[in-house]
């Protein structure tokens, strides 16, 4: 399994408990602490350098992405100085759902606002591009391949699940690992 | 100057961060050609009657008008260019909209999205598209007056 330098730490998982010494969280999405790391004197409030593995990344990743989807749902009106629309709850809560489900191989989509107030999720890797809105009643998807007619699904919300899981199973066939542990944070050198 | 914009004309339209770039800032997101809610107008200049440092002047204007209003977190990053034949090709349209100013011009998709809903897919991918086809020109002094990123032009 690959090791990813990961240089900065999300705020929820750095719990300070002193200035020179704390724990680091790992939980996963429905809040269930996994494991916990504890740091010494000589790494710097949350911005210190660790290894983590992929799934570890991936579950960094999706507390990143659902703190930025409910700061999404605090856009005022006009947020982009366009007359860009508020995001009302049903949408940020469906968006949130959905990422806190993702199995622990799917990487964490990148996240954004949109204009009419939607939020949108990208996947892309070398078998695609995937792209969900989400809307109050209504989600639009498509997945575009390097070769072939992209996949287009347009719906009511309801039956948004059915067609992300295949598009999804379709980027992402393989589970590296049924029932993941974390086995390899380690506290990089710092200078 | 002619009121159609002919498919060897290139325009330019100003990015700004985070709303048309991804997190890194270095890379477009399709969002850089979605039209405004109630609207069908994705504003952009018509390069080749007007010179970089225009340009630079009507994105510092917009970025400076947004944080007057002090509330828009937004700052300009540099500019799109994209040719008028490959937003044609995507299936688009770019008018000529001088009652704006002169040398503006708008692309318009075909397609008024409803608050809160989606663009349909077909839409979606179509702003995917052009956004691939499209050339990000940083800016690398993005606050200062003068122009000092390299030449707004794509190929045609």
């Amino acid at each position: 399994m690959n090791d990813i330098v990961f240089n900065h730490l999300p705020n929820p998982w750095f719990v300070q408990t002193n200035e020179s010494w704390g724990r680091l969280y790992f939980t996963s999405a429905d809040d269930v602490t996994l494991s916990w790391y504890e740091y010494g004197r000589h790494a710097v409030a949350g911005y210190s350098a660790f290894t983590v593995t992929l799934p570890t990344l991936n579950l960094l990743d999706r507390q990143t992405a659902l703190q930025l989807i409910e700061c999404m749902a605090s856009l005022p009106e006009n947020w982009d100085g366009y007359g860009g629309a508020s995001i009302p709850a049903e949408i940020s809560n469906i968006a949130s759902g959905l990422i806190a489900a993702l199995p622990v191989h799917v990487p964490t989509p990148e996240v954004s606002a949109n204009a009419n107030g939607t939020i949108s999720l990208e996947w892309e890797n070398d078998a695609g591009r995937a792209h969900l809105e989400i809307g109050k009643t209504r989600y639009s998807l498509y997945f575009r391949r390097p070769e072939g007619a992209p996949v287009y699904r347009d719906g009511s919300i309801n039956e948004l699940s059915s067609s992300k899981r295949k598009i999804l199973t379709a980027m992402y066939p393989v589970a590296p690992t049924p029932d993941y542990t974390i086995n390899s944070i380690r506290l990089a050198a710092t200078t | 100057m002619p009121d159609l914009v002919a498919d060897g004309e290139v325009v330019i339209r100003a990015v700004f961060y985070p709303h048309h770039l991804n997190k890194s800032g270095e890379k477009l997101k399709k969002n850089a050609f979605r039209s405004p809610p109630d609207k069908d107008e994705v504003s952009t200049i018509r390069r080749a009657f007007v010179s970089d440092q225009f340009c630079k002047d009507k994105a510092l204007d917009i970025d400076l008008r947004g944080r007057c209003r002090g509330d828009e977190k937004k700052e300009f990053r540099g500019f799109a260019a994209i040719s008028a034949k490959r937003i044609r090709e995507f299936g688009s349209a770019i008018v000529d909209s001088r009652e704006v100013f002169l040398c503006h011009a708008d692309i318009r998709h075909g397609f008024i999205v409803a608050r809160n809903e989606p663009l349909p897919s077909e839409l979606n991918d179509r702003l995917d598209r052009l956004k691939d086809a499209a050339r990000f020109i940083p800016d690398p002094s993005p606050r200062a007056w003068r122009w000092a990123g390299g030449g707004l032009n794509v190929k045609t």
